[in-house]
């Protein structure tokens, strides 16, 4: 019996997502789903998730439980349905970091606290929801206290960062701690690299050779470690990039280019062409002239 | 005035015909009721104007996809028109065709009048009329709409220059032969005639100028209607990237200006009752030279339609199903057939060479011509590479509003009175030439020169 | 017309000048009504008009005084307008195969630039290449051609090529001859036909070549790539309202591209050479700047879901 019915669901599950070929392309995993929010969801929290709601989720979705969600195929999922409200905290933060389908992702827009804060918003269309304890787990510098130094190794021509952790007034490498490396761009931070400390607290990067610099090949690099409550970031600015000469593209004779910058050929067949006109006109009427001044003489 | 120091010989046959082309220099009561009619025509023309420059340009049908619409074709047409200037006095006139010098001045003013107004029609197409100015401010070298200005200015200047220069043996005659006109008008004469008397030195000046003149004028015709189809050609539309546009113009310009001329022939011929002048002779040969330029013109189009027809290119292929076979399909044929192939057919037989069968045929040309430029311009323009979506239905096709008519209709009667008045203020056949030319006085300045030889 | 000749009555200078008159009248109206057009575009004197000072204060001050101010600041813009960012180069890159014509880039951009309802600077098309391949939905914004025919047939340099990339439009020069219209093989430029929509809202703002506002009546209307937005480092409107991750903007000096829904920066190299990515018309030679990833591995199906529109 209890087969049959697995059995039925999963198959129901399989028409269902091939149908709309939207709703389960990511399966959450079973780490993720078992997380739970890092503080307590309060009507502060559940203010805060409305206004990041609206902002980044409603042109989509719509107020929760008015099904005035945008008209788009697949159908974007109303939050305060029941359906929806069966997901636990985690699978819901699984789905608001890593998007889903056509829903984009929110890793990069929202912080950690942010997403929490949505799905305090979200659970409060739910009556029956209970949050669950908060469990001390899955931070990964935990303490205040811990640094993070990001240098550039010369001899091994390579990025290095060491976190290091004060126990009693000494400094204790912290290990087996991923950083990613990003170097910094107009709009956004753009991943290079992940390592993680080993023994010593140390770990060191491989960042491509190819990334552009600015004119003297400067790279700005932003190295973070992952976690709820202290994300530690170290920047170092080095000379490990591309030397970038832009080209200007104005410095070119073309047809659309300004009037200055118009093809030497042209100006000068244009000149050509008004001044020689010009010349004629101005002899014609000098001959005009002549006859005038023939007739003012004879008389 | 000392009379016996001119060279002409006041013979009475030539005085007759001097008083005889003389004549329709005179005001009436015919011309002042058709001025009035033409005047207030224009005034209400100009008032749909008005609402134009008070609404905007949306007033007209024209939309961001069809965004030239009757007023582009109307300036293509304008300076077609006027390239009947150079045709006749330029191209015929210096090949030593001496028939043509009846025409040539009703030609000139054609010229004058067509180009003149040109300059207008576009105007009326801007959006922002007031900012004309920064054409010359900030004019770009790279722009056909620069190139186009500066030549149809020159060619305009010229054509006037050229009719002025003319004008002044006419000129000088005339001030003996306008008893009774108003004294403004022999003031002018007198003015504007630089106190010609004729004489040796003068004719060779008057000669060689008109002559520089000529030459001049072929080049600039040429580049007008030139660089107006490159405002086409020079983009990437399909239909409109063609390397053939320019002959394809001019030729096609050479059409509408003599059709142009033939209407004008039948009506001044009719009404300043030149019979005498602008004969059947006339018109057989202007309709041979019509046959001429519209084979030149049937080859071009030739050309223009079947190379593209044949290869069926995406988007070119698109255009032509819509011109040849589509929604243009009868104006395009009806234009081919009733505005080129037809009146080439018919001008081929001798009867059809006479005046009033050549009016006929000539308005229909005229017509043609108009409505060919309209062709041109608009159904490109419905089809580009992109689908046109998400836009209100009159985005999507083009028909020009009650406004944009009258507003197109204002130049034709401009250039209508332009041509009315200088046909009023000046003899419509030049009559010095003419005098020359029947022998009743001696050219002097050729005689030199077979001396010389 | 009759002719005359049968009765050579003279006339006298009066008639003659009165005829002269009448066709003068032509000459008047015309000049008239130009003039009438010039005088629509003055504001009216002695008003009086609030202001906002930089430390916060409201001000009244004469209107007279403010425009000597307003010149300086026009003339301002229209020079920064034309500077390009230095060491930058735009490009955009969108993804086809996630566009399912929500059209929030379309409600962004004419909100930011005060346009109509059918004017568009971007707008999505659907599209069916032959008859055998399926149907989407392209965003086509203007390309910001690198050898732009908009910007060659010009007369007045009225719209330009910035160093940065982007084609703007000063229409505080156009003249609207839409020249430009007739030229761009892409249809993205727009005409203001009538007053624009928000004429008497936006009659004291000082004109941003960047921004495009405010719209001048019979001006032309095009995509900015948001150069005001650039100028503070934001993505453009379109591309930050996307909620689909249709849209990836940046620098290709950086080689660097960030999506404008989930904020992630990508290397633009990558992305394209990844995704096939292919350039509108690009044989027609113009060079363009927005780049299309195609509308491969979809995760929906086509619908014809024109409920997102605006009624007009």
């Amino acid at each position: 019996m209890q087969l049959n019915r697995i059995l039925i669901a999963s198959i129901t599950l399989l028409i269902i997502s091939t149908s709309s070929l939207f709703s389960q392309t990511t399966s959450v995993p079973s780490e993720a789903k078992n997380k739970t929010a890092p503080f307590l969801f309060t009507p502060e929290t559940i203010k805060t998730g409305e206004q990041i709601f609206n902002a980044n989720c409603k042109s989509c979705h719509g107020d929760p439980g008015k099904a005035n969600y945008a008209k788009l195929n697949p159908i974007p999922k109303d939050p305060a349905s029941p359906e929806y409200q069966k997901n636990s905290d985690g699978e819901m933060f699984y789905i608001l970091s890593n998007g889903r389908g056509l829903m984009p992702n929110f890793v990069n827009t929202l912080n950690e606290a942010q997403r929490w804060q949505v799905i305090s918003y979200i659970r409060s269309f739910n009556k029956s929801y209970k949050q669950p304890p908060i469990k001390s787990t899955g931070e990964v510098v935990k303490t205040e206290t811990a640094k993070m130094i990001l240098a550039f190794d010369k001899s091994e021509k390579k990025v290095f960062a060491t976190i290091t952790d004060s126990v009693a007034g000494l400094r204790k490498p912290l290990p087996d701690i991923t950083i990613k490396l990003f170097v910094k761009r107009t709009f956004g931070s753009l991943l290079v690299a992940e390592a993680s400390t080993g023994k010593e607290g140390i770990a060191y990067f491989n960042t491509p050779a190819d990334i552009p610099g600015d004119s003297l090949g400067f790279l700005s690099l932003i190295a973070k470690t992952q976690g709820n409550s202290k994300e530690l970031i170290s920047t170092l600015n080095e000379k490990l990039g591309v030397v970038t000469k832009p080209k200007n593209l104005l410095d070119q004779r073309a047809w659309w280019n300004v009037n200055k910058m118009a093809p030497v050929w042209l100006i000068i067949s244009y000149l050509f062409g008004v001044v020689g006109i010009g010349i004629t006109v101005v002899y014609i009427l000098l001959q005009l002239r002549k006859i005038k001044k023939i007739n003012d003489s004879a008389t | 005035m000392a009379e016996s120091q001119t060279n002409i010989q006041q013979d009475s046959t030539v005085d007759n015909l001097i008083k005889d082309l003389f004549r329709t220099v005179r005001l009436n009561k015919g011309f002042n009721i058709w001025m009035g009619f033409l005047s207030v025509s224009l005034v209400i023309c100009l008032y749909a104007y008005y609402i134009q420059l008070r609404d905007g340009l949306g007033v007209a049908g024209i939309r961001d996809y069809v965004s030239w619409g009757i007023y582009i074709s109307n300036f293509v047409f304008f300076v077609a028109t006027s390239l009947v200037g150079m045709l006749v006095s330029g191209v015929v006139g210096l090949s030593g065709q001496k028939w043509v010098t009846p025409l040539t001045r009703i030609a000139e003013i054609i010229a004058v009048a067509f180009a003149a107004v040109a300059g207008l029609v576009i105007v009326s197409d801007m959006g922002r009329p007031e900012r004309l100015v920064n054409v010359f401010i900030h004019g770009r070298v790279q722009s056909p709409i620069l190139w186009d200005v500066t030549v149809v200015t020159t060619y305009f200047l010229i054509s006037l220059l050229l009719l002025y220069i003319t004008l002044i043996p006419d000129l000088a005659y005339g001030k003996d032969h306008l008893e009774g006109r108003p004294k403004l008008l022999q003031k002018l004469y007198d003015i504007l005639s630089l106190g010609w008397k004729g004489r040796k030195a003068e004719v060779k000046i008057l000669k060689k100028s008109t002559i520089v003149m000529l030459i001049l004028i072929i080049p600039v015709a040429l580049s007008i209607h030139t660089v107006t189809s490159w405002l086409f050609a020079v983009t990437l539309r399909p239909g409109w990237d063609s390397s053939i546009f320019g002959p394809y113009f001019v030729s096609g310009a050479f059409v509408s200006g003599l059709s142009c001329l033939v209407i004008a022939m039948y009506f001044f011929r009719k009404n300043y009752k030149l019979e005498d002048y602008i004969t059947d002779f006339h018109f057989d040969k202007v309709a041979k030279l019509l046959v001429l330029v519209s084979l030149v013109y049937l080859y071009f189009n030739l050309n223009e339609f079947l190379v593209p027809g044949y290869k069926m290119k995406k988007f070119d292929a698109v255009h032509l199903r819509e011109l040849l076979a589509g929604e243009h399909a009868l104006l395009f044929w009806s234009v081919q057939g009733l505005g080129l192939i037809i009146p080439i057919i018919l001008l081929l037989i001798k009867p059809f060479r006479k005046p009033l069968p050549m009016l006929i045929i000539g308005i229909f040309v005229l017509a043609g011509s108009w409505l060919k430029r309209y062709i041109i311009v608009v159904p490109v323009q419905e089809h580009p590479f992109l689908p046109i979506q998400h836009e209100p239905s009159n985005f999507m096709v083009y028909s020009p509003t009650l406004i944009e008519i009258l507003i197109s209709i204002a130049p034709i009667i401009m250039v209508l009175m332009i041509i009315s008045v200088l046909a009023k203020l000046f003899p419509i056949i030049p009559v010095w030439e003419t005098v020359v030319h029947k022998g009743l006085i001696k050219d002097e300045t050729e005689i030199e020169n077979n001396n010389h030889i | 017309m009759e002719d005359e000749s049968k009765n050579p009555k003279p006339k006298s200078r009066r008639e003659f000048v009165k005829n002269i008159g009448l066709i003068g009248l032509g000459g008047i109206a015309l000049g008239s009504s130009l003039y009438a057009a010039k005088h629509f575009e003055e504001k009216k004197r002695g008003q009086n008009v609030k202001l906002l000072t930089a430390d916060g204060k409201l001000v009244e001050v004469d209107l007279l005084d403010v425009k000597q101010l307003d010149v300086d600041r026009l003339t301002n813009n229209q020079e920064r307008g034309r500077k390009g960012i230095p060491g930058k180069s735009w490009v955009m890159v969108v993804d086809l195969s996630k566009c399912r014509n929500a059209r929030k880039c379309i409600d962004a951009c004419q909100s930011a630039h005060h346009l109509r309802p059918e004017q568009y600077h971007i707008n999505t098309l659907q599209m069916k290449d032959t008859d055998r391949t399926p149907a989407y939905h392209m965003p086509k914004p203007c390309q910001h051609c690198d050898n732009p025919p908009c910007v060659s047939v010009c007369p007045v340099d009225a719209t330009f090529k910035r160093s940065d990339g982007p084609v703007l439009i000063d229409n505080e020069r156009c003249i609207g001859c839409r020249f430009c219209i007739a030229a761009c093989p892409y249809s993205a430029r727009s005409f203001n036909w009538f007053e624009p929509k928000d004429a008497e809202k936006d009659k004291d703002l000082v004109y941003d070549v960047e921004l495009n506002v405010p719209q001048k009546k019979g001006t032309i209307t095009k995509c900015c790539f948001s150069a005001d937005r650039l100028r503070i480092n934001q993505l453009p409107y379109c591309v930050s309202a996307c909620p689909n991750g249709v849209y990836y903007f940046g620098d290709e000096n950086e080689d660097a591209i960030t999506n404008g829904t989930t904020k992630e920066t990508v290397r633009l190299s990558k992305l394209l050479s990844d995704n096939g990515a292919y350039q509108l018309m690009e044989e027609l030679g113009t060079k363009p700047r927005v780049f299309y990833l195609p509308p491969k591995n979809r995760l929906f199906p086509f619908s014809d879901n024109t409920e997102n529109e605006k009624k007009s």
